[in-house]
């Protein structure tokens, strides 16, 4: 598999914590992500989801094996550049919303921008309003982020995850916080997202009907790759 | 405005009691440094006022001569005659300076000096009827000499008028001869010289020694009866910066050729007891600043913990650790500002507040002698913002350092 004309490749990748005995999360996981792909991760707790979420968001660099992330081999990169690789290329969305409370739901969503260019432009603007637009929170843009619901927080941050055009959204547990109506709204949103805007999607999950509505389901156990299926 | 700067303000605001809690305490510590120093600047003022402000600082003499060798004496240079000298040094009342005019034009062109009076010294007495008092001749010229002591300030009766035969003493010396203004004193000097002058102003300097003795004639009058036609005793000089005296006064022995007494030098006991008040002043304030800065570290670390998650995120978004740093450092810079505004005005308040309790109404002090310098509001709200940068520093890397998968693994 050429990892220039894949979003994300992971050649043998494991990861080990720990000072003197280290602790295994995740060991010889080999896989490739395309561009404009809805994948699922799922697994029991404990599996080694979440470490393969942060390797592949760039927020940690596996121990062994290559991970190349956007044609960019993160193996070896510096913590600094990690970060400018996350601030081009991957937006996040947590189980918890994270919004700022201190700031609106529109300079939440403006965010990302401000951190790539200290100020955001009329066209980031823009985006963010018509992003808050798409996920209904035009009305409610300027309040504040904690005087939003559980289920607008959620939809505010897959905003925010989405602004500045980045091609790739990771997701941790997205509807794990929701109530199942919120969950499936926030769920039939990122799907409308990968459809028209063609973004990369990941998202863990353990929710087995929500992993059948992804395009193809990865499976980890005990911190290896158990299953990689694609769904017809 | 920058991201880090939007994020420290917006921060700022939403930590309520905490930003608070963290202003009260840098403005306590402003007002105190503010306080103290002008309390401690307005007591030195006037110790120095009283003291050194009506003395000559900086005071020019001739130098003692060197031997004359037996040539220069006239006397023979015989084998076996042996020649004894002895070095008599001048005192005072008998140095002498000669072609001074260019002297006393150059000191006037030095940007150290705010005042320069030539003046002649001598000894004698003065006598009204049968009572006859020692005093010390001084030869002035007003306008000058007041530049130094402020004499005009002292008069209690009449004016400084020293032209013709006037003369101008102190009120101890007017009560022990029985005289008034308009009365008429005989002196003479101890050259044996006689005159006779015509009280026109008397004084009280607050220093009864200097009110017994103190005799102020014209330059030229006094040139005359001491015999010091074309000659002065001494050049009495004020500077700019008091506490400069003797690296004035060595700059003025090298470029007249004149020996040069510093008071900085005469009064080392005074001038000791003046350092030790500001070294003690300074310890207050650098110990009052110092636990500001721990208690604004404290608070800025307790912050950091609370803002832990937000800025795991803001790092998960890509925000640089430097970026990260950056934020609570401009919190630490923003309570630095707030703080030091608050405490200048409550320490100034404070200050001037006191300036109006009543104090010693015959001198008209005030109880506490304190001087509000707007220099010591600049000095400390510098030294305020300054601590909080530092107080900040620390909870800024540990905020920097932290490991956002930790932060949203764990929250």
């Amino acid at each position: 598999m050429d990892e220039r004309s894949s979003l994300v490749e992971l050649r043998s990748v494991g990861y080990s914590y720990g000072g003197r005995s280290p602790t295994r999360a995740l060991q010889d996981v080999s896989l490739t992500i395309k561009p404009g792909e809805y994948v699922s991760i799922v697994g029991p707790s404990g599996s080694g989801k979440s470490t393969l979420l942060h390797l592949i968001g760039a927020l940690q660099q596996p121990t062994e094996g290559e991970l190349w992330i956007a044609g960019a081999s993160v193996s070896n990169m510096s913590v600094e550049a990690r970060a400018s690789l996350r601030r081009k290329v991957i937006g996040f969305v947590f189980q918890f919303h994270y919004l700022l409370p201190d700031f609106t739901v529109l300079e939440n969503v403006l965010m990302p921008a401000c951190i790539a260019h200290g100020k955001p432009t009329r066209a980031d603007r823009e985006e963010a309003v018509s992003l808050l637009n798409r996920v209904g929170l035009g009305e409610r843009m300027h309040y504040r982020a904690t005087d939003i619901s559980g289920g607008q927080q959620q939809r505010a941050a897959i905003a925010r995850a989405l602004a500045g055009g980045k091609p790739l959204v990771l997701a941790d547990e997205p509807t794990g916080n929701l109530d199942t109506h919120a969950g499936n709204d926030a769920f039939a949103l990122m799907r409308e997202f990968h459809r028209t805007m063609g973004v990369t999607f990941i998202v863990i999950t353990h929710n087995p009907d929500l992993a059948k509505r992804c395009d193809r389901v990865i499976t980890i156990e005990d911190g290896s790759l158990a299953s990689d299926e694609v769904m017809t | 405005m920058s991201l880090e700067w939007r994020i420290a303000l917006r921060y700022f605001k939403a930590a309520g009691l905490q930003s608070v809690l963290m202003v009260a305490g840098v403005a306590v510590g402003v007002t105190v440094f503010v306080f103290i120093a002008s309390l401690i600047g307005g007591l030195q003022q006037e110790i120095i006022q009283n003291t050194i402000g009506s003395i000559s600082q900086v005071t020019l003499q001739a130098r003692d001569t060197p031997p004359r060798t037996p040539q220069e004496l006239g006397s023979e240079d015989k084998p076996g005659l042996a020649y004894v000298t002895r070095v008599e040094k001048y005192g005072v009342l008998e140095a002498r300076i000669s072609n001074w005019q260019p002297v006393v034009k150059q000191l006037d062109n030095d940007p150290d000096l705010i005042a320069v009076a030539p003046t002649v010294l001598g000894a004698g007495f003065a006598t009204r009827g049968q009572l006859t008092q020692p005093v010390t001749f001084h030869g002035i010229v007003p306008n000058r000499e007041n530049g130094i002591i402020n004499l005009r300030k002292d008069m209690v009766e009449g004016s400084l008028n020293v032209t013709g035969q006037h003369c101008v003493i102190g009120t101890e010396l007017a009560s022990d001869l029985g005289v008034g203004v308009g009365d008429k004193v005989i002196t003479l000097s101890s050259k044996n010289q006689r005159m006779t002058f015509t009280v026109a102003g008397i004084f009280d300097a607050g220093i009864v020694d200097v009110n017994e003795r103190s005799f102020y004639i014209s330059l030229t009058n006094a040139q005359h009866i001491l015999n010091l036609v074309g000659y002065i005793s001494a050049v009495e000089t004020k500077l700019r910066h008091i506490f400069s005296a003797n690296l004035v006064a060595d700059h003025l022995a090298a470029s007249t050729g004149l020996k040069t007494r510093s008071w900085m030098r005469q009064n080392a006991q005074l001038l000791s007891a003046l350092q030790a008040q500001s070294g003690s002043s300074a310890m207050i304030e650098a110990f009052t600043m110092l636990s500001v800065a721990f208690g604004i570290a404290s608070v800025l670390v307790v912050s950091v913990v609370q803002r832990s998650r937000e800025i795991g995120i803001l790092r998960s978004m890509g925000l640089r650790g430097r970026s990260v740093t950056l934020v609570f450092l401009y919190q630490g810079i923003v309570v630095g500002a707030v703080g030091s505004v608050a405490g200048s005005i409550v320490g100034t308040l404070l200050i001037f507040g006191l300036l109006q309790l009543p104090g010693n109404t015959a001198s008209g002090s005030h109880l506490f002698p304190a001087q509000w310098q707007f220099q010591y509001v600049v000095q400390a709200s510098l030294t305020a913002v300054i601590v909080c940068i530092c107080a900040g520093i620390a909870p800024a890397r540990r905020a920097a350092a932290l490991d956002p998968t930790e932060v949203i693994r764990y929250g």
